[in-house]
């Protein structure tokens, strides 16, 4: 296949699964600076990597996998760490919205606990809340069903704590 | 359950908030085709130009080598200084340790560049671009750490013996203690360059490496 035939399918591709990355970078960005610059890099990084995907695996699961790599490899000097994704202004305005079960405090606490997480917990907690399996987030992180076990205890532990102390 | 609230939270917002990102086909293809700025790719950027400024110095040198062997008569900018025969140790030398640079810096490169286009799973892809980067920073380290001593031995010598012969003692101090000193400031300062440049996010990624590898102890 020529280069630009494999180029328009890529991009129609990833055009059409894109809510991927942008999941991806709301939650690792910590500004919309940030996380632009993020989209971009993955965008480069998965068409670099686009000729060794063989279809061996869905193509979502390949965009998570590059997309999380990307994301955790991520080196951006701030100043000081904001709370991201659901402190950013969209989340806001859909706190200030209709729909109740946003404004319950509990869950307002258990969002700042999500953004405290380190990157490979986010990896692991954004897959989850993904609903993709332990097997297919063990495939993705690279770590057995028995650690994604004892992963998700720890991450449910980290946030029940926070919750608490708040 | 907490954990399941959450899912239908991040559900509900998700696709709420997601829907606003959305881009079209054009910008995903302009993108694609821009400049990477992950740190891999910064460094990679740093290896190549290393590579192509050092493979015309080297060619350069290998040139001068050969000429100040063959037709001495032709090299002639340091006249003052150097004398035909040191003219092909000095030349001599330099191609020597620019090759090594460049052989070296040419594998780093070819790893760096491989790694760029795989797509492994997290755990692998942490360990592989933590070795690619210490690899890259060593060869920073040693490369600059060969390459000053010996130009800076070569300047001391021209400086101290364009108008005086090389005694023992004199050339103690240039062919050993200069070259070490300048060894040794040049290793530590590019270590602490390097690190300053690449240490955290190197020690990042390996505290990442190291949450994912706990499984046993756990």
């Amino acid at each position: 296949m020529e280069k630009k035939d494999l180029e328009k399918i890529f991009i129609k591709k990833v055009t059409e699964s894109q809510g991927i990355i942008h999941k991806v970078c709301r939650i690792y960005c910590d500004d919309d600076e940030h996380r632009k610059d993020l989209v971009q890099e993955i965008l480069i990084q998965l068409w670099k990597s686009y000729p060794s995907f063989r279809g061996e695996s869905k193509f979502s699961s390949w965009m998570y996998r590059v997309a999380l790599n990307v994301a955790v490899q991520d080196f951006r000097k701030v100043k000081k760490q904001k709370l991201i994704f659901f402190q950013t202004n969209e989340f806001k305005e859909n706190l200030e919205q209709n729909d109740t079960s946003f404004e319950d405090e509990k869950l307002k606490q258990m969002h700042d606990a999500i953004a405290n997480l380190d990157k490979v917990e986010k990896a692991i907690i954004m897959l989850f809340l993904e609903s993709k399996s332990n097997q297919e987030i063990a495939e993705i992180v690279g770590i057995t069903q028995n650690h994604v076990r004892v992963k998700m205890n720890r991450i449910k532990i980290k946030l029940a704590k926070k919750v608490n102390n708040s | 359950m907490e954990l399941l609230g959450l899912k239908t939270i991040w559900q509900s917002i998700t696709a709420n908030t997601i829907e606003k990102d959305i881009v079209e086909e054009r910008f995903v293809s302009k993108t694609i085709h821009s400049k990477s700025n992950a740190e891999v790719s910064k460094i990679k950027r740093v290896m190549l130009f290393k590579l192509v400024f050092g493979s015309l110095a080297g060619i350069m040198t290998i040139l001068f080598a050969i000429l100040s062997i063959t037709n001495p008569a032709k090299v002639t900018f340091f006249n003052s200084i150097f004398s035909p025969s040191e003219y092909t140790i000095f030349f001599g030398s330099m191609a020597l340790s620019i090759s090594v640079m460049v052989i070296l810096n040419y594998r780093a490169f070819r790893v760096i560049t491989k790694f760029q286009t795989s797509s492994t799973n997290l755990k692998d892809s942490l360990a592989r671009v933590i070795k690619v980067m210490e690899n890259a920073m060593k060869l920073n380290i040693y490369s600059d750490a060969l390459m000053t001593p010996i130009i800076v031995t070569w300047m001391t010598y021209a400086k101290v013996f364009s108008e005086r012969e090389l005694t023992l003692k004199l050339g103690v101090i240039v062919l050993v203690v200069v070259p070490l000193l300048t060894f040794s400031f040049s290793y530590f300062f590019q270590s602490y360059s390097q690190k300053l440049k690449f240490g955290n996010f190197v020690s990042r990624l390996k505290s990442y490496l190291k949450s994912l590898e706990r499984e046993k102890n756990s």
